[in-house]
């Protein structure tokens, strides 16, 4: 069954990130516009000129951060396309901690990428494994206290791909016993079938450096 | 060109005062008969516009004048780029600009037509 809902998405969120982003291109002209006619009246200062350079600066700067949260979004919403695609893990790991890094900061927890200095390619549904590891982390840091480092890795594995998703740091005795043991792999039991479509399966790990849970993929898969 | 006629009338006003004459336009069809009467050094054209896109209008300039150097603007990404490159544009660059880059781009492009 062809996905429609996740199409009809796809399709009128990345339409809206165009506009938003036609919209912040003119909000960042009509700036600079301000900008360089202040600039060419520097020589005949008027009140709280410093304040206008300052405020063109700032909405410079949210302009800036407008476009990157709206094309990841539209990188998002293109992650729907297709149910099977052949991705660069090291880019979908960036762009699921980019997406789920305001969920980490209201935990006051640190999320980043351990990339691996290799492009590891897989044919997978980058949509549902993003759907994977945001559900991984968002159960990991509900475990976590504030100040707890998590990272993503991927690393090649024989025919397989392993994506790590796990508590770093020199506190492993401090860690909660739900990850460690591996129990919350039980609160993610509601993944199985993401998984099997995947052709994944999602086991628990730990180091005496990191713990938390492994998302095992096969490389390729038939089409 | 782009449909978006703030867009365009704040960077006109910016690249005028850098020195550079803009003409805008907010539609594939008057660019197309703009450029007949008057030809630009380069044109700066946004890819996604009602009517003409801009992509249909990349490649009627390339018929009509192949030397012209087309820039083309997209809020969309690397699609556009691999196409826009394909059909024979100088370069795609992806919305908001920065105006520096872009008059760089503009004046490579104008360099490798050989107008100046």
């Amino acid at each position: 069954v062809p996905d429609l809902d996740l199409a009809f998405l796809s399709k009128i969120t990345a339409s809206m990130t165009h506009e938003l982003k036609n919209a912040l291109a003119i909000i960042q002209e009509s700036a600079g516009l301000m900008s360089d006619i202040l600039s060419l009246a520097q020589k005949t200062p008027f009140p709280h000129q410093e304040k206008f350079h300052k405020v063109i600066s700032t909405i410079d700067q949210q302009v800036r951060r407008g476009v990157e949260i709206s094309t990841r979004l539209n990188r998002f919403a293109h992650s729907m396309d297709h149910p099977l695609a052949t991705i660069e893990l090291n880019h979908l790991l960036d762009q699921t901690a980019f997406l789920l890094r305001r969920f980490a900061q209201r935990k006051k927890l640190e999320l980043t990428v351990q990339a691996s200095p290799q492009e590891i390619m897989v044919d997978t549904d980058p949509f549902r494994l993003q759907m994977i590891l945001a559900d991984g982390i968002e159960h990991l840091a509900e475990l976590l206290e504030p100040g707890a480092r998590l990272i993503l890795t991927a690393r090649p594995a024989g025919l397989d791909i392993n994506i790590f998703v796990a508590v770093h740091g020199d506190k492993t005795s401090e860690w909660p016993g739900m990850i460690t043991q591996g129990a919350i792999l039980e609160k993610l039991s509601h993944l199985r079938p993401v998984l099997e479509h995947l052709r994944g399966r999602l086991e628990p790990v730990e180091t005496p450096e990191y713990a938390g849970l492994k998302v095992i993929l096969p490389v390729s898969v038939e089409r | 060109v782009d449909d978006e006629v703030e867009f365009t009338s704040a960077l006109a006003e910016r690249l005028e005062l850098r020195g550079i004459q803009a003409d805008t336009v907010a539609t594939g069809e008057e660019a197309l008969e703009n450029i007949q009467i008057e030809l630009p050094q380069v044109v700066v054209l946004d890819v996604l516009m009602p009517g003409l896109g801009g992509i249909e209008v990349l490649k009627r300039l390339k018929k009509d004048y192949p030397k012209l150097p087309v820039i083309l603007l997209t809020g969309r990404g690397s699609w556009d780029r691999v196409q826009g490159i394909r059909l024979g544009a100088y370069d795609c660059m992806m919305k908001p600009i920065k105006i520096d880059q872009l008059i760089q781009v503009m004046t490579d492009a104008v360099n490798s037509a050989g107008e100046i």
